[in-house]
């Protein structure tokens, strides 16, 4: 049973299927964090029910924002040493949950990147998505020199200093992903990833679907790669954000 | 510049000017969202009636027509509001989400200070 890791669980109208989510990571790990971002369903109520620490955000903010809120709950209320963010559809296979913690508690990682596709043959993705995620890949490979396979994964396990960068304001609200570990390399933190297994997800829809939403956001992925990749006060503001405490 | 550009020109500038005087007198518009508006409507004017002033900045431009002069700067000053109006939205959205995300710890304290102090009513 893992009892040095908080597991963070954004969530925004899940009601169908948090309590299955959370009985699947209560059999690996003993605190969970369901960060209810302004469900219009049960989602918080079937989510405290099943055992979880509940925050509901009183409108709907986006899965970055979503997380930035578990990470400073983390930061300001818990004492776990590492924090794991889970997706609440069910997509993701608590079993890996070990695996992913593993190279954060031998000091090999700041960063661990769940990905999907180092654990076997992944579940079918939407073409758009399969482009933009192959075009960050190798994007955020060339900026980091590390072989990022799964970018967008959102299985992902860090450290409290790893935390702190994304409590603060360099996390994006919406969706980080190759960006953020151009931000992370740069920054001088290590970044690795581990095999995990994926599901496909038990609810229809995805925020990549349609022509606009995911050309909206391979632009704005860039601009924010490329700002990333040119900062040079990263590691400065690691410094300053690690001596704060 | 024909006369009677002139004239729509000064009437379109005192316009904008009044408008937002009236504005921020009825704290419908804060000062400092203002600025930008009044530099617009102010820099008109003056390039209309210093005429020689708005020959000489077409000339240093290479604006063919001092109209195009003055439709250039309007742009570039809509352009600038733009911006300004963008980067004011960044923030809000920031302080939007800072706000929310202390409202989220607000109701989880007191939930709990609800079920804790629940039990001790009842003993």
């Amino acid at each position: 049973m893992i009892e040095d890791a908080l597991i963070i669980i954004p969530a925004f109208n899940e009601a169908a299927v948090i309590e299955d989510t959370l009985a699947g990571v209560k059999k690996f790990a003993a605190h969970a964090l369901v960060v209810n971002d302004g469900s219009g369903d049960d989602t918080a109520r079937r989510a405290s029910r099943a055992g979880a620490i509940v925050l509901s955000h009183a409108a709907n903010l986006g899965y970055g924002a979503t997380l930035k809120t578990g990470f400073t709950y983390a930061l300001r209320h818990r004492q776990e040493p590492y924090l794991i963010t889970f997706d609440a559809d069910g997509q993701h296979d608590p079993s890996f949950l070990e695996s992913l913690l593993s190279p954060l508690r031998k000091g090999a990682a700041d960063y661990v990147i769940g990905s999907r596709f180092l654990a076997g043959p992944a579940p079918s993705t939407p073409v758009a998505r399969k482009i933009g995620s192959r075009l960050f890949s190798l994007a955020a490979s060339a900026v980091t020199g590390l072989k990022i396979t799964d970018p967008t994964s959102g299985m992902l396990a860090l450290t409290r200093n790893v935390a702190k960068v994304f409590a603060s304001n360099l996390f994006p609200l919406d969706f980080p992903d190759a960006d953020v570990l151009i931000m992370l390399s740069r920054m001088g933190y290590s970044i690795c990833e581990a095999p995990v297994k994926m599901h496909p997800a038990k609810r229809p829809g995805s925020m990549h679907a349609g022509v606009l939403k995911p050309a909206y956001y391979i632009c704005k992925m860039s601009v924010s790669m490329v700002h990333f990749a040119l900062r040079r006060d990263l590691k400065a503001l690691r410094r300053e954000m690690e001596n704060a405490g | 510049m024909l006369v009677k550009q002139k004239i729509f020109a000064v009437i379109a500038s005192a316009a904008l000017i009044l408008l937002i005087g009236l504005l921020i007198k009825r704290r419908r518009l804060r000062e400092e969202y203002a600025l930008l508006w009044l530099a617009t409507g102010i820099g008109i004017l003056v390039l209309i009636i210093g005429y020689p002033l708005l020959l000489w900045v077409s000339r240093l431009i290479g604006a063919v027509t001092p109209t195009t002069t003055l439709f250039l700067f309007a742009l570039l000053f809509v352009i600038l509001i733009s911006i300004s109006f963008s980067v004011r939205f960044s923030k809000l959205a920031d302080q939007l989400q800072q706000l929310i995300t202390e409202l989220a710890f607000l109701r989880k304290e007191l939930e709990d200070l609800k079920q804790a102090k629940g039990p001790a009513e009842n003993k």
